[in-house]
């Protein structure tokens, strides 16, 4: 029982990120970013690359910081190229869709043609196993329960106590509003989507210490992070973590009662449920 | 002059809403009036910037704005608090007022310019910690003053701010206005109360589909009678 607890909440923790990112970007730009998986893939890699022995072999801590300057360019980039050309024209949502879906193909092949197709193993931040209460718990999971928090609450405080990061809201509610007051909606764009990838690339770190990374290892945390944000409610952070650990719990539970087959089904049944009860997702607001 | 619009043109795509408009605003405040629709808040915006001119020129303490940003219009001190007031439903009061204050001029004195907005609006003191979408239409439109005071304008340009209120609140309101103005800050406000505006403004100018069709340079001589007829034409 207390295992399932700790696997559901490992995956809540790295959901949680994951969805953030992408829950922060829609909510200040009004569109999807659907090359989220990739920038958590990129992370992986990039960190993979640096601290390996088969790569540059710098050791992880140093690895870990140069790919979160890595992560910030990269953010940047990918506004530039596949966002900022569309955003406040007609069909925007649309458009960016198919942009940032076509940079995510390319990205994952241009990352299996340099790196090739085996699988990768990142080095466990932390490594060996804590006993708490009777269970054990991989200390790099325990590392993903407790760093996820502070993560999320790190980001609350900066969204509710910076210049920048009131800022981040202010475009989030009423663009008009915020240009008046000021603020320079491109650059609070630029800054949203850096940050989001500095989030989506830490869960890809975590991730990678947990299993393979390969170029397709975004594609599965980034469909749970659009179920996450669609049951918590879109644009609502809070919404956006209850949903996160609910779906890992959610998951968690279900694949160890009912089998791993049948729980992406429980998960959507909960999802339609969720939705025909409350249309706007658990935090939602009617828009 | 604080502020010279000349004879701009503006508008949405390929609408165009104002066609050559011309205002003066000194250090008396300024009101504009006339009927919805006829391109009073499009000039409000053309001249924050929200809107770039396609002709015409907007000189702002003697330096040329037109198609400047709103971000550089409101660091130069020129501050636009739109209509509506939704502002930022949902922020808290404090939130909102601080966002106010954004640009680099106004956020070092953040702290002692809430305080005399608090000063100003007793009601946000209290309500600092409501989200803004809880508030009432008169309070909604203290904070839209008062985050638009945060900014340390020396023109601040009001959008109907006494729109939909109850005659009392309105009443309170118009006061604050007044003392606004006597601090020595510049005001533009568009409203439909003419009443309010000749008691307000030094100035008025009535815009009628995109142009000034009335300058009343001394709104002492001007009878209410006479800007009734010429508002709603000479059969009302």
């Amino acid at each position: 029982m207390s295992a399932i607890i700790v696997s559901g909440l490992v995956s809540g923790a790295l959901y949680a990120l994951i969805a953030s990112g992408l829950s922060l970007v829609w909510g200040a730009l009004g569109v999807f970013n659907f090359a989220h998986g990739v920038l958590l893939m990129a992370g992986a890699y990039v960190a993979w690359w640096l601290s390996s022995p088969d790569g540059l072999g710098l050791g992880l801590p140093v690895a870990i910081l140069a790919t979160l300057v890595f992560l910030i360019a990269a953010g940047a980039i990918l506004f530039f190229l596949l966002v900022r050309p569309w955003v406040g024209k007609p069909n925007a949502e649309l458009a960016v869709i198919m942009t940032t879906i076509a940079g995510s193909i390319f990205t994952q092949n241009l990352v299996l043609e340099v790196f090739g197709g085996r699988y990768k193993t990142i080095d466990q931040v932390v490594s060996g196993t804590i006993w708490i209460g009777g269970t054990a718990i991989a200390a790099q999971n325990l590392l993903c329960i407790v760093l996820a928090p502070v993560l999320l609450v790190g980001m609350w405080i900066l969204l509710t106590r910076t210049r920048t990061g009131l800022a981040i809201r202010a475009v989030a509610e009423n663009q008009d509003v915020a240009q008046l007051f000021g603020i320079g909606v491109q650059r609070i764009y630029l800054v949203t989507f850096a940050a989001s990838a500095v989030l989506a690339g830490l869960a890809g770190i975590l991730l990678g210490g947990l299993f393979n990374i390969s170029p397709d290892m975004g594609t599965d945390p980034l469909l749970r992070a659009f179920v996450v944000v669609v049951f918590g409610g879109l644009g609502s952070l809070p919404g956006t973590i209850v949903g996160a650990y609910s779906v890992g719990m959610i998951e968690a539970f279900a694949s160890y009662y009912i089998g791993i087959y049948w729980t992406p089904v429980v998960l959507f049944l909960v999802l339609i449920a969720v939705l025909v009860i409350r249309p706007t997702g658990l935090f939602g607001r009617a828009s | 002059m604080l502020l010279q619009a000349d004879q701009i043109r503006a508008g949405y795509g390929r609408v165009q809403v104002l066609h050559g408009v011309s205002i003066e605003v000194d250090q008396k405040p300024v009101g504009l009036f006339g009927p919805n629709g006829h391109g009073k808040t499009t000039l409000l915006r053309t001249l924050s910037g929200l809107i770039a001119p396609s002709a015409g020129r907007i000189l702002y303490s003697g330096s040329d704005i037109s198609g400047k940003k709103p971000q550089a219009i409101v660091e130069a001190g020129l501050v636009h608090v739109p209509q509506g007031s939704t502002l930022l439903p949902r922020m808290s009061v404090l939130e909102a007022l601080t966002l106010g204050a954004y640009t680099r001029r106004a956020w070092a004195r953040r702290r002692e310019t809430v305080e005399q907005v608090f000063a100003l609006f007793p009601r946000l003191a209290e309500r600092r910690h409501q989200r803004c979408n809880t508030l009432s239409g008169g309070e909604r439109q203290m904070a839209a003053i008062g985050a638009g005071l945060m900014g340390r304008p020396a023109l601040l340009m009001l959008d109907e701010p006494t729109l939909g209120l109850a005659p009392k609140v309105r009443l309170d309101l118009v006061r604050t206005i007044q003392e606004i103005a006597a601090t020595g800050v510049g005001l533009l406000v568009v409203d439909q109360d003419i009443d309010m505006l000749l008691g307000l403004c030094g100035r008025l100018y009535l815009i009628e589909q995109g142009r000034v069709t009335l300058d009343v340079r001394d709104p002492r001589e001007i009878q209410h009678q006479e800007v009734l007829r010429r508002y709603f034409g000479s059969g009302a």
